[in-house]
């Protein structure tokens, strides 16, 4: 067995393991992500989102309202979602537009929308509403 | 659905594997037919996303429309190769033109790899290949950026109709709508032919990328070295923990790695042979564009590449600096189209990036001058290399002191071009991380990581050019 061989054998008895247990790792993970709530997270906000698209106009700045105390990287998120759902339609965080949706994660609260002067055109149910904006 | 796939594949597939063999020649073993068959792919999406986009800005209609402007602009493409002496002589030695040509010399190779190294390798492929069909299948629409930009801007330019160019509305910034094009295009315009916004199409994308940088990685190390030696520097890309996940996330740090490398590769095509057609000098142009049309870094890799092969020249002796006019003025044929589309982009679309947003020059200034910042950037970019691949790194470098040094004196160029271009695009980040208007900690936290992993296959490439090949048995 030549010098050149030797080495090679050795370099694969470190790298080989190394790249099976980093493999390993990442699809163990991912099993454990299948069963997770999370794994269809997407689905389930698309599915929600769904029945709004057909009140929406088909292109255009849409607005767009959420609970203020959900947590910040949730909030961006389902925004950034719900921008990807409901494409060509531009999302804007702001209720100054004819249309404004409101995402919601608590309990219905019949005063919620009273302060910032919105007019409920369609509630669809699972914390998706659909407002009527305020002029500027 | 699979018709119109493929026929949207083969339409730019044809004119690109015809330039890639008028420029690379005959393959002259498997492991040549990889290349050039990867490389093809690479020039086939990156041109047609720019057919795409060009289409949509003056629409002929429809499907039909789009398919007959490909047709015809691709048919034009295909007479390129044929416009060069050499070119032509590779082109006709083709299988599909017949026996009329020879094949180009290339070196003798008569290593066999011992059966259980290629055990080895394949029990990692296909662990690899699973770790990435489980992230993508966890995430379909991609991890944040993939649905937050490209995936988003795909959507855009599929479902816009006459309001495309909604996507690059200053209103949704945060989505970085003055990103480049390719690989929104590319998902784009396979929407278009199969008509329905599918998400196998940004998976079977992402996938392809991941893979094809592997592929790219273990073919061309494979001619230039040995066939062990490509199959280690595979072994060590598929180790990298970060590389699997972001294959799956279906992001574009993967796709203008794959880019990067590209350019680089075909740059050894001519650098350890006389015998190839100067329109190499043109493909790498194309590569080099199309990683600028991937995402912004890729005008950095442009400039460092430029300079790296001039630098490169000069310390390289006489020999290489003979033809450098000629080799710029190819690269740049290659280079000039892409460019211009992409130019056409920034400025009738793309809003201001947010580097130059808030830049005054007393800002700039001061924070140029801030010794503060050089110190975070310093650490955050040590941290980063010491931390890399989570343990990959000392395997790394105890494998380069075990095997030790020994290339090839007909590589210098390309060592010192892969070496110099590396060393200019740290240079580069570096510097984009010091005047950043936006949050330094936040910027470095979100985004170093994944300019590493862009220049990771280049990285590997001119290691395992430099250090002494792991040889099977002759």
């Amino acid at each position: 067995m030549g010098r050149s061989r030797i080495r090679l054998v050795l370099v694969l008895c470190m790298v080989v393991p190394f790249a099976v247990y980093v493999n390993g790792r990442i699809i163990n993970k991912e099993i454990e992500r299948w069963s997770e709530p999370a794994r269809t997270e997407e689905a389930r906000y698309e599915r929600r989102l769904q029945p709004l698209k057909e009140f929406l106009p088909e292109h255009g700045v849409i607005g767009y309202v959420t609970d203020e105390r959900v947590s910040l990287y949730k909030e961006l998120k389902d925004f950034y979602l719900a921008q990807y759902m409901l494409c060509p339609r531009l999302l804007v965080r702001d209720i100054h537009y004819p249309s404004v949706i409101g995402v919601y994660y608590e309990i219905a609260q019949p005063d919620r929308t009273a302060s910032q002067s919105l007019t409920l055109v369609k509630d669809f149910g699972y914390g998706i509403e659909l407002y009527q904006g305020r002029e500027r | 659905m699979i018709g119109w796939s493929i026929l949207s594949l083969v339409i730019p597939f044809v004119p690109a594997s015809m330039l890639v063999a008028a420029a690379s020649g005959r393959p002259s073993g498997a492991m040549d037919r990889v290349q050039q068959f990867l490389l093809s792919f690479g020039v086939a999406l990156g041109i047609s996303s720019c057919t795409y986009f060009l289409w949509l800005t003056k629409p002929v209609p429809g499907l039909p429309g789009l398919a007959a402007s490909e047709v015809v602009f691709f048919f034009f493409l295909c007479a390129i190769p044929f416009c060069f002496r050499g070119s032509r002589r590779a082109l006709l030695a083709l299988p599909f033109f017949g026996e009329a040509g020879s094949s180009l010399p290339s070196p003798p190779r008569n290593e066999r790899l011992p059966p259980w190294l290629l055990i080895c390798f394949g029990l990692v492929l296909v662990m690899a290949t699973c770790a990435i069909l489980m992230v993508i299948s966890n995430k379909p629409h991609g991890s944040n950026d993939a649905y937050a930009v490209w995936n988003l801007r795909a959507r855009f330019l599929f479902r816009g109709g006459d309001h495309w160019a909604d996507g690059f509305s200053p209103l949704i910034g945060w989505s970085n709508p003055d990103y480049p094009l390719l690989l929104s295009a590319t998902i784009a315009r396979w929407w278009a032919y199969v008509g329905s916004d599918t998400v196998l199409v940004p998976q079977f994308i992402s996938l392809f990328f991941t893979l094809a940088t592997a592929g790219l990685l273990i073919s061309a190390l494979s001619t230039l070295r040995s066939p062990c030696q490509g199959l280690v520097a595979g072994l060590f890309l598929f180790s990298t923990a970060f590389f699997i996940r972001l294959g799956g996330s279906q992001y574009a740090d993967v796709p203008i790695g794959f880019f990067m490398l590209a350019t680089v590769v075909v740059f050894s095509l001519k650098d350890t042979s006389r015998e190839k057609s100067p329109l190499v000098y043109s493909l790498a142009g194309i590569f080099a564009g199309c990683a600028a049309w991937t995402k912004n870094e890729g005008m950095l890799f442009v400039l460092a590449i430029l300079v790296a092969r001039f630098v490169s020249a000069i310390l390289s002796g006489p020999e290489s600096r003979k033809g450098l006019t000629r080799e710029f003025a190819f690269f740049c044929t290659g280079l000039a189209p892409i460019l211009a589309v992409l130019l056409f982009f920034k400025i009738k679309y793309a809003p201001s990036n947010d580097l130059f947003r808030n830049q005054g020059t007393a800002l700039f200034l001061a924070r140029m001058t801030d010794p503060h910042r050089y110190a975070m950037i310093v650490k955050a970019f040590l941290n980063e290399i010491v931390r890399w691949g989570s343990g990959l790194f000392p395997i790394l470098v105890v494998y380069a002191l075990f095997t030790g040094m020994r290339y090839n004196s007909g590589h210098l160029r390309l060592i010192l071009t892969c070496a110099a271009t590396l060393i200019f695009m740290l240079c580069g980040h570096f510097f984009a991380y010091l005047c950043t208007p936006n949050d330094l900690a936040w910027m470095l936290g979100g985004s170093l990581e994944r300019l590493l992993l862009q220049l990771w296959p280049t990285f590997l490439f001119v290691l395992f050019l430099i250090l002494t090949p792991s040889k099977g048995v002759t």
